[in-house]
């Protein structure tokens, strides 16, 4: 019981800082926490959607920051033709729109991926998700309207056609758009967890045990691991969609492979314990970036030893990470 | 009439032909018992059965229906379950979510995503019924790691049963048990058989013999003998091909 | 159709086959016998380079620069193998990963702390730089250096694991590990062996290439993930699927840029072939490996298991 109890405490305690430390620093004059914080909300997401195929289901997919990539070009691209013309049927700044492509072709790429991925096991499924990323890598970088290499501004966020008129609800406000990221966080959470706890839940994390079992019990995993692969990818197409409205700026970089590292080396910090874990190992890594960043230029450097040593000295390694996450 | 049956199930590996052409018959509400010497191809015919491996060729059918081409969750459903040698159990579960997912698999599919199973009645009660049954009820709040080798093999059990099988397949059941364990799982089978029909993959004739009402000899990958129990482990051929090397 | 541009196309295709074929070698080893998932092959690849680039400008010769390169990333290889690696082997694939990807971070760093963050170009001597014509063909000379050493790389490597009695360890132990125990190999050494061979090839393949485009810090990471899909295609633990697959991935990645926008515009408008065409070449090989994925689940050479 101490444990669940310390463990809600945890839970409460991140949330509440996450909601009071940046307007803190917003009242102390240091506004650019707020951007820190607001870049560690939507990684969180991020962190969060990948550890249902990670930490939940067991699937190691390496290639989760391709969903980042289609969520914030979702974005990028109507806005890109709303201001310069063109593409009329696309062309939009209306956030729900920006929201149904960013839900239609995250879904619709997990789908086929997923269905062609889980078919395969172990390390082939880790090297076919890491392709299948890198192939949007490459897709974007081939679209050279859309600047290539060099990415795409984004001219305004998107607009919440209603709310921002009748409630003043005007998100290009960077607090505004802070709460924005952290309800969406909250909403995240809630869905995870309840996932992780449904029937549904306990199917992913019997076929992660015992893979031979499951099907001995009549239950073929396939489906249920391909509706948690679409799930993931389309929350984590929300976190791009947020990160492009966030940095007025989309690029093929959001969808190197080494992004997709970062996100699971998050997940790792953060420990697959609780639904909180990535929260909290999003926020590590956000905060050891930006400090570490600071002091020097080098900063890749320990952070290499960091994942080094968490992976050799961390007790079982990685899955012994994953696996003490039982008594949730 | 046959409830599980099979028609020239022939598998090989390479040059090795692991079971060769059996044709094998259950009847209802009846223990077959299959014995034979280690790598005479029993395993291997579990698997086929079960649908783990195809067959190279030859048919399967449970009652009158073909389930050759059917696969391993699919033939599950259809009322064929299995055992496994070595014990195969959710390791990180505790012993009652063990047999709450089995009784899971077996009501339908599990694409809700909304209520907390662990608080679901319908499927806890049934799993500590079956748990009663199994006399591990007591044990039902731990993990399924803790257990003691014997209280695995019974948790194995319980979590086939989960499935309603009309045919319930057991490799090994008895394996690594003490005697006394043995013979309380040889009374509990007995019991079973009103409800479903065994087949039962065993090495301890004492069990066998106690169990089977019909036995089937199986002896590099062919099936030498199979019938009623009594008259086969009388037939020459039968103790010397197996009995006689093992009495 | 310009047959010249066909040819020198191929001849393109051919370096870039080669190039992958010189970086899987080593990752499909060291997968079908160790069980190991390396991402840092990617450094050894771009270290390599580097320690050639440096080694040429300092001593003002190419051929020492390639010597002390493969002989740099040699002791290198040996010293990450000793102190990381071999404490990887008994891991989940997990685990090697990430622990892999750290080192990524670490060398690209180290990279950028001995040699700055700019990227280096290697001098070739006059007789390389050249062009050589083959009948009505004109090619850069070093182009055909590149494909004939990796050729003659292909050759040795098949003497290595077919004509050979550590060849013949190398393919027992990627059909069964365990019957390397049973033999009684020394197992670390010969595991330590193949990751250093494996390591001195992606070495060569970036010093190789890094008078062409120069060396430059993360200059592994992209092409490292094309040898995975070149694995996957290949077979994993296959030396033959490896070279095979790589020479696919090579061709029509380099075809499918090059000619693609043409093969469009025959049945569409010049336009929307030019938007096209880049689009679907950039994604074609992905595609190919999804198609034999779907085809053949291990790919088309997998190593006879049991």
């Amino acid at each position: 019981m101490d444990s669940t109890n310390a463990r809600r405490f945890g839970s409460g305690l991140v949330l509440v800082l996450l909601l009071t430390v940046p307007f803190l620093m917003l009242y102390l004059g240091k506004a650019f926490w707020l951007d820190i914080f607001t870049r560690l909300v939507i990684l969180a997401i991020a962190a969060s959607s990948l550890s249902l195929l990670l930490s939940v289901a067991g699937l190691p997919s390496f290639g989760h920051a391709a969903y980042l990539g289609l969520g914030a070009y979702a974005v990028g691209i109507p806005v890109y033709f709303a201001t310069y013309g063109g593409a009329d049927w696309l062309a939009s700044y209306n956030g729900w729109w920006h929201l149904v492509l960013t839900i239609s072709v995250c879904g619709l790429f997990a789908l086929v991926t997923g269905a062609i991925s889980l078919r395969t096991r172990g390390v082939h499924f880790i090297m076919i998700t890491m392709a299948f990323s890198q192939m949007i890598f490459y897709l974007l970088v081939s679209l050279e309207e859309f600047g290539g290499d060099d990415g795409l501004s984004v001219d305004l966020r998107s607009e919440f056609l209603g709310l921002d008129k009748r409630f003043g609800f005007n998100i290009e406000e960077p607090w505004i758009f802070y709460l924005l990221c952290y309800g969406v966080l909250l909403v995240v959470l809630f869905i995870v967890s309840r996932l992780r706890h449904s029937h549904f839940g306990r199917v992913l994390a019997a076929a992660k045990q015992n893979e031979t079992r499951v099907r001995a019990l009549g239950v073929n995993p396939y489906g249920y691991r391909l509706f948690a692969f679409v799930i993931a990818g389309i929350i984590g197409g929300v976190a791009g969609f947020l990160y492009a409205n966030f940095s007025y700026f989309v690029s093929p970089g959001m969808v190197e492979w080494t992004r997709s590292g970062e996100l699971m080396f998050m997940i790792i910090l953060g420990g697959a314990s609780s639904i909180f874990g990535p929260v909290v190992g999003a926020a590590c890594f956000v905060l050891l970036e930006h400090v570490l960043s600071r002091i020097t230029l080098f900063w890749h450097l320990p952070f290499g030893l960091l994942l080094l040593g968490v992976v050799l000295f961390g007790r079982g390694g990685v899955i012994g990470l994953l696996k003490r996450e039982r008594d949730t | 009439m046959s409830v599980l049956r099979t028609e020239q199930l022939t598998k090989r590996f390479g040059g090795v032909t692991a079971t060769d052409s059996v044709s094998l018959s259950l009847s209802e509400h009846r223990v077959h018992a299959l014995i034979g010497p280690n790598g005479a191809g029993k395993t291997t015919l579990i698997a086929q059965l079960s649908g783990e491996l195809a067959p190279d060729s030859g048919q399967v059918f449970l009652g009158d229906k073909n389930i050759t081409k059917l696969n391993e969750p699919a033939r599950v459903r259809a009322g064929l379950c299995r055992t496994f040698q070595i014990s195969s159990l959710f390791h990180q579960f505790s012993v009652r979510e063990n047999v709450a997912f089995s009784v899971q698999a077996e009501s339908g599919h599990s694409y809700r995503f909304w209520s907390k199973v662990a608080n679901n009645k319908t499927l806890n009660t049934r799993a500590d019924n079956l748990l009663e049954t199994l006399g591990l009820l007591d044990k039902a709040n731990v993990t399924a790691t803790s257990l003691s080798h014997g209280e695995q093999r019974q948790l194995e059990i319980a979590m086939a049963l989960a499935s309603k099988p009309s045919v319930l397949m057991l490799d090994e059941p008895m394996a690594g048990m003490g005697a006394e364990e043995s013979s309380r799982l040889i009374e509990l089978l007995k019991t079973l058989k009103s409800e479903t029909t065994l087949l039962l993959v065993e090495h301890d004739m004492d069990a066998v013999f106690a169990l089977a009402d019909d036995l089937s000899v199986l002896v590099n990958g062919c099936l030498i003998a199979s019938g009623v129990a009594a008259e086969v482990r009388t037939r020459p051929d039968v103790i010397d091909a197996y009995l006689g090397v093992s009495a | 159709m310009d047959w010249t541009l066909v040819l020198t196309q191929a001849l393109n295709g051919l370096q870039l086959g080669i190039l992958l074929f010189l970086l899987c070698a080593g990752l499909t080893l060291t997968f079908g016998i160790m069980d190991l998932i390396n991402l840092s092959h990617a450094s050894f690849y771009m270290i390599g380079a580097f320690l050639c680039a440096g080694a040429t400008l300092h001593f003002d010769s190419f051929l020492v620069g390639v010597l002390i390169g493969l002989a740099g990333t040699a002791v290198l290889a040996f010293i990450v193998e000793k102190s990381i690696i071999s404490k990887l082997y008994k891991r989940d694939h997990l685990d090697q990963l990430l622990a892999t990807f750290g080192l990524i971070l670490i060398a690209d760093t180290g990279v950028h702390l001995v040699w700055g963050p700019a990227g280096m170009a290697i001098p070739l001597p006059d007789v390389l730089q050249g062009q050589t014509s083959v009948g009505s063909l004109v090619v850069p000379t070093y182009r055909l250096v590149i494909i004939g050493t990796g050729f003659l790389i292909a050759i040795g490597l098949y003497w290595l694991v077919n004509k050979t009695r550590t060849g013949m360890l190398i393919r027992a132990g990627a059909s069964n590990r365990q019957m390397l125990n049973t033999l009684g190999v020394n197992v670390q050494v010969l595991f330590s062996a193949v990751f250093i061979i494996g390591a001195v090839l992606a070495g060569l393949g970036g010093l190789l290439i890094a008078p062409i485009t120069e060396a430059s810090i993360g200059m592994g990471n992209d092409i490292i993930i094309t040898a995975f899909v070149v694995i996957i295609i290949g077979g994993i633990g296959s030396i033959k699927g490896a070279f095979v697959a790589a020479m696919l991935i090579g061709f029509i990645d380099t075809f499918g840029r090059a000619f693609l926008d043409t093969i469009f515009a025959l049945f569409m408008s010049v336009d929307v072939a030019e938007t096209a065409a880049p689009a679907v070449s950039a994604i074609l090989v992905y595609v190919l490996m999804a198609i034999i994925l779907v085809w053949r689940p291990q790919g088309l050479f997998p190593p006879k298991l049991r």
